[in-house]
């Protein structure tokens, strides 16, 4: 409301802020008198006697709001509001009416206009209300066409094909990319089934047609959505035919690198080892030592390349699981005792904290290995005296396994970090291996590729625990 | 002195294979493709056969089954070494029966600890 206008003695009718420009085409002058007399001040009046005359007006002249009457002399009725309309679609009208033309009056709103005024009640009042409702009614209706047309156009430009399938399995909608990469006309889509393709949720991959006429591959989503009011299928595809040639490409390569790596580390390490056994000849004592370092790290080199084919493949979603069913418990003390040997060379002590009664879980047993070897062999790495410790806990459904030891410990910006590639902390134990840095990452891929967590918890010069969670569900069953 | 046919398209692997061989008293045949090594094998009836899977002209996967089809060639054991190591190829070597599986860079101990299982 503007301000300057609460002082006046107006008060149900301020008009709005901005003098609204109205056009009135009316040919009875006391009907314009009328208007006229009772129209606000904030409202600025045009009037045109005839139709030809008010349509011309518009074509040069801003107008906010249209009064019309129904019957002037060059156009009576719902033609005058035909022509009007078809004209200045965005301009609100409200219909003039008497008493008589009542029924006309609301075949007109029909036609498109906003409301109507019977002019024997015309009153200040009800006219700027009217004139009001009018102007915002229009403006939402322009409003909401606006934003249709704006998703129509955004749904239509999309990349994605779009389709929206109803619950008889009939095309309610599609868009230009969907008929696109389905090769099929629009017009033999619409309300027909979409052939025997799959409408239940979840995603798989089809074959689509690309625009330049060639066959790709497409991602299929399905969706549920509602259409109508009703339950229906949303279907949207993707083309992933670069994306997955893309990502055939990053694995061939990483395979021909490391084929490309291992065969002359072959090589190298075998002649060093040879070397090392005397077959050529003896070697002398400090020969040897620079023999074993290099031989050490033709071990390391060829662990780092294991690694990241192993971590490639989880980082292109390439894994597989191999699902069994096993315990837990039992697995986890024949590692700790695969160690044994070496804790007791460092003088580290062993424990395990287990439940009882066997903890079956169903998981990929060689990578749950891997997890546990690699956590047991940080452990042991950066600890120097006291204790390596497992336990395993069994909670609502869910096992949770640790790793704990009485070590140094890890800072806090460095735990932040400690599952990342190639990061490495802490001082290690003398006479320890040098890890290749991603021993914890594929950990991390290993347990949330089993929709499990892994998380690190660390107080400096106590010690660090290593927690990871599987979850207990007898439904998984990929593999077996 | 048993004889060991060691098959791999590397010339420097083949050599210090045969080396190492050698020095833990075996007699050594080498080839360096997949139809060689099927004639070598034939012609030489080795004890046990190191073999390369990834070779020119036939890999060591086809060598082997057609080694197992020959009665004169079929009890032959077989190692198999490769830098294609994957658990698919192991579990697929383990699958054929082929008496054992050896990634590249490998430990010749281990190796050598396999063939002294194998053939003594």
């Amino acid at each position: 409301m503007n301000p300057s206008m609460t002082g006046k003695k107006r008060k149900t009718t301020a008009p709005p802020e901005k003098a609204v420009r109205i056009l009135l085409i009316e040919d009875n002058p006391s009907d314009v008198e009328n208007v006229r007399r009772i129209l606000p001040d904030a409202f600025s009046l045009s009037v045109c006697g005839r139709l030809d005359e008010g349509m011309s007006f518009l074509r040069s002249n801003p107008v906010d709001l249209i009064l019309l009457d129904l019957s002037l002399p060059d156009g009576h009725g719902l033609d005058v509001l035909l022509r009007l309309n078809a004209r200045s679609y965005s301009i609100p009208i409200l219909v003039l009416t008497s008493t008589d033309d009542r029924l006309v009056a609301s075949i007109a709103i029909k036609q498109g206009a906003q409301d109507y005024i019977l002019k024997e009640t015309l009153n200040a009042d009800l006219f700027v209300r009217a004139i009001q409702y009018a102007l915002d009614r229009k403006h939402v209706e322009l409003e909401l066409e606006t934003q249709r047309q704006n998703f129509h156009s955004i749904v239509e430009q999309s990349d994605e094909g779009i389709v929206v399938v109803d619950a008889y399995g009939m095309v309610r909608y599609f868009n230009q990319a969907a008929e696109e990469f389905l090769g099929v006309p629009g017009e033999t889509l619409l309300g027909r089934s979409l052939g025997p393709r799959i409408l239940s949720a979840g995603t798989s991959e089809i074959d689509i047609r690309l625009k330049n006429g060639e066959n790709g591959l497409g991602e299929y989503r399905v969706l549920p959505t509602s259409w109508r009011g009703e339950a229906a299928s949303l279907i949207l595809i993707r083309d992933i035919t670069e994306q997955k040639a893309a990502e055939k490409m990053r694995d061939d390569f990483i395979q021909t690198v490391s084929h490309e790596l291992r065969t002359p580390l072959t090589a190298i390490r075998e002649s060093v080892s040879q070397l090392l056994d005397g077959i050529p000849g003896t070697v002398n004592p400090d020969q040897k030592k620079n023999l074993s370092l290099c031989l050490r790290n033709t071990d390391h080199l060829k662990r780092i390349v294991d690694n990241l084919l192993d971590l490639s493949k989880y980082e292109s979603g390439r894994a597989e699981l191999r699902i069994a069913r096993f315990d837990m418990a039992e697995l986890a003390v024949s590692i700790l005792d695969s160690f044994r040997p070496r804790a007791q060379r460092n003088g580290i002590i062993l424990e395990f904290d287990l439940p009882e009664t066997p903890v079956f879980v169903r998981a990929d047993r060689q990578k749950i290995t891997q997890v546990w070897m690699n956590l047991i062999d940080n452990a042991l790495k950066f600890t120097r005296k006291g204790f390596v410790r497992i336990e395993i806990r069994e909670e609502k459904e869910m096992i949770i396994c640790s790793v704990s030891d009485s070590g140094r410990g890890i800072a806090a910006d460095s735990l932040a970090r400690i599952f990342e590639k190639f990061e490495q902390f802490g001082k290690m134990s003398p006479h320890e291996e040098k890890g290749t840095g991603l021993g914890l990452t594929i950990s991390k891929n290993i347990i949330e590729l089993h929709g499990g967590a892994i998380r690190a918890e660390s107080e400096p010069e106590r010690g660090s625990r290593f927690l990871f969670t599987l979850p207990q569900n007898e439904s998984i069953s990929q593999g077996d | 002195m048993k004889k060991i046919l060691v098959a791999d398209d590397n010339p420097d692997i083949v050599d210090l294979l045969s080396s190492r061989l050698r020095a833990n008293q075996y007699e050594v045949v080498t080839a360096d493709s997949g139809v060689n090594t099927l004639l070598r094998t034939i012609e030489e009836k080795p004890d046990l056969l190191i073999l390369d899977i990834k070779m020119p002209s036939g890999t060591g996967i086809g060598v082997y089954e057609n080694l197992k089809r020959n009665s004169k060639t079929k009890d032959i054991p077989v190692i198999f070494i490769t830098a294609y190591a994957s658990r698919e190829i192991e579990e697929q070597v383990s699958r054929m029966g082929a008496e054992g599986f050896v990634a590249k860079p490998f430990d010749a101990n281990i190796l050598m600890e396999m063939i002294q299982k194998t053939i003594g």
